[in-house]
Parts: C-alpha cells; structure tokens; sequence
C-alpha cells in the first residue's frame, strides 16, 4: 500500500517525520502574505471617514425568573382579596386580575399592578385548564323519624348516578341529618341509617365501596336552627357530594 | 409469680393496644386526584405513586408533576386545587369538620405553578386557608388565585 501511496505522489508533504516536517507551499504563502493584506484594510479601514457612531444595540437581557402572585376574577363576580406576606413586608392585592412579584424571601412583595389575559395564559394556563369542575350537591329529604327514601327523593337517583359517571367520581359523600325531635344519641343513628340508606342504593347500582364517604351528623348541623324536640322537613336529610 | 407475669402482659397489652389501633385506623381522606395530564406522581412518606384519576389523596401527601405533566385535585371541602408543569404541592394541613367548626387548609407550594378555587373551608373560615412558598405566605380571602414560581 505505502508504495502505492508513493507512486501517486501524495507522500512527501504529508509524511510525519518528527523534526523534518516539510511545510506545502500554500501555508508558506499564507505565512508571508496574509499578514500585509491585513495590515492594508486596517490602515485603509481606518483612513475613510468614520460614519456617523449609531450606539451599539446591547443584546437582551436574559429574562429573569419570577414569581408572580395574581388574584383572578372571581366566576360570580364576589368580593376577592389575598395578601402576599414574607420578612421584607406583605401586600394586598384587592382587585381581581391584579398580581405581585416577589424576589425572595427577604424582600417586600411589589405593588399591585394589572395583569392582562394573555400574560394570564401565559403564566398560569396550563394549570388554569387543569383546574376539575365543581362538586356538584343533592339533598334527599325524609318523613318524621323516616329512614327510607320517599318519592320525590327516589326521583333524584337518576341525576346523582349521571353526575357520578360524568364525573367518573371515586369520591362521593353521604351524610345523613335530623331534626331535633328525639335524643341526640338517637338522632345519630337515625342519621347514620339514612345515610347508609342512600349509600346502599347507590353501591346497587355498581358504585364502588371505597368511593362512598358515609357519615352522620345527626342533629348537629342544623338547616333551619330550631329548639329542641321541634320537627322540621328542611332538617331531615340526607346530602349527597359528588367530587 | 405467674400471677405477676399476667398482670405486667395485660398492662403491656393496655399500653399497646390503642398505638396499635391508633396504627390500624385509616387516614382520613381529605380528596382525590380528577385531571392527570402527562407524568404526575404523589409522594407518600417515602413512597411515590403515579398519579391516577381517582386515586385517593391523604393529608401531607405531596402532589408532583414532570415537565410535561399537569394535575388537578379536589378536596373534601369542594376545594380545587391544580398544577402545572414541573411543580411540586404539599398537601400540608386540612381540616374540614363543620359540625365541630374547625376549619383549616394550609398548602405548601415548593415550586411551579398552582391554580386555587376555594370551597367551603374559606366561605365558612376566611383566613383559614394558607399557601405558602419559599418566597412568601399568601392568606387567603380570595376565591381564585394563581401563583407562579420563576417565570420567564
């Protein structure tokens, strides 16, 4: 092979020889000529007339983390306040679509100022549109000392099931309440076997055991607040929460 | 003697017993996980599960999300909280009990983005619901709030 390589000539420039390194000639040309090329644009470059100075653009500075602390618009339009607070002072922020920034720990947070819809997005959209839909509530009432469903509560199943599956809810509570009229040991378990009524029903129509959240309350949260031993349909009932 | 025996066994067994109850009782779940979008994990003591549609969450759980990962939650009392990207929630304090009227919800965001709808812990006890992050506490009489952590 290497007499191959002689034969066509490639050999002698490029043969590493330690010390005796015969240079091509196109690097001995750079060497020497090179140099005085440049040196002529320097001196030409700096013999024309040098043209108004336009002040150097400064690259961007790299934008800086934040934390961006922001009351949104209440969906009912209520009354709405936070207030951010760390050793440096603390800020409220009483308006809807208001925010502050902070920096650390150590420093106050900044005045309120407006924050628009796109920095919105921007900053908080893809939690924003993480955000799961609202509980949804039912009440069941019952009789006098009554522990079994009557029609008109019977005619809600249909709509607690539909909010279970569109929800695909593992997490549903049932709590059964009373009025007054009776003890309240009583009253709890009066309570207690409405709310487990109702769970019953449910589990029959295939919810899953684990997802039913079934306690009483018994007469202790009271609707309409009345003396003891007063019989009241509004406090008779079962409340079903479908998360 | 072996009279003596039996006794220091059944005040052993009396001491012992309700830690063992106490260990038996399962905790309270306080929500569950509705919306996982991308890579998201809960963090137990020192076990992590991925998080699920559905799963169960308990108090001091630790809701985390990768970078491609969003999650939203729910709590007992109707509050809903959810993620961003790349964030981490602890899930620091909740207590709901309104016969009893304690109210308490205090939540650790340690970094990322955190979306808040309140429920019925605030509307019943404004001022019983917290966010805390490394920068700064938020108390809360709002009812939407959102927080990001090193935003660009």
């Amino acid at each position: 092979m290497s007499a191959g390589r002689t034969r066509l000539g490639w050999g002698r420039g490029f043969r590493l020889t330690p010390g005796l390194r015969p240079q091509p000639d196109c690097v001995r040309w750079c060497g020497m000529g090179v140099m005085p090329v440049l040196l002529l644009i320097v001196v030409l470059a700096a013999c024309t007339k040098k043209p108004a100075p336009t002040p150097p653009t400064p690259p961007p500075p790299p934008p800086q983390p934040q934390n961006i602390f922001a009351l949104l618009q209440d969906p009912e339009g209520r009354n709405t306040a936070i207030v951010v607070k760390n050793t440096g002072g603390e800020q409220e922020i009483g308006q809807p679509d208001h925010a502050v920034r902070v920096d650390n720990a150590n420093t106050a947070p900044s005045a309120p100022f407006p924050i628009d819809q796109p920095t919105e997005r921007r900053l908080f959209g893809a939690a924003l549109d993480t955000l799961p839909p609202a509980e949804v509530h039912f009440v069941l009432n019952y009789g006098l000392n009554q522990d079994s469903l009557n029609t008109a509560a019977r005619a809600q199943m249909p709509a607690i099931l539909r909010a279970i599956q569109e929800r695909h809810s593992t997490n549903i509570s049932v709590i059964g309440h009373t009025d007054t009229v009776g003890t309240p040991a009583g009253n709890q378990e009066l309570g207690l076997r409405r709310a487990g009524g109702v769970a019953a029903l449910l589990r029959a129509e295939g919810v899953a055991e684990d997802s039913l959240f079934v306690v009483s309350h018994g007469e202790a949260d009271l609707l309409t607040k009345t003396d003891r031993n007063i019989p009241n349909a509004a406090n008779r009932r079962v409340e079903v929460i479908v998360r | 003697m072996i009279f003596a025996v039996i006794e220091r066994m059944k005040l052993i067994l009396l001491l012992v017993a309700p830690l063992v109850l106490q260990a038996q009782a399962p905790a309270p779940v306080v929500g569950s996980v509705k919306i996982v979008h991308g890579a998201a994990s809960i963090q137990r003591g020192s076990q992590v599960i991925p998080a699920a549609e559905g799963a169960h969450l308990l108090a001091h759980d630790s809701l985390r999300t990768a970078a491609d990962g969003s999650m939203g939650v729910i709590l007992q009392d109707g509050t809903r909280v959810s993620l961003g990207p790349n964030t981490t929630v602890e899930i620091d304090r909740f207590t709901y009990e309104p016969v009893d009227g304690k109210f308490s919800l205090l939540l650790r965001l340690s970094r990322g983005v955190l979306a808040y709808i309140s429920g019925k812990i605030a509307q019943f006890s404004p001022g019983a619901v917290q966010v805390e992050t490394p920068v700064g506490i938020v108390g809360l009489r709002g009812t939407e709030l959102a927080i990001s952590l090193g935003a660009l």
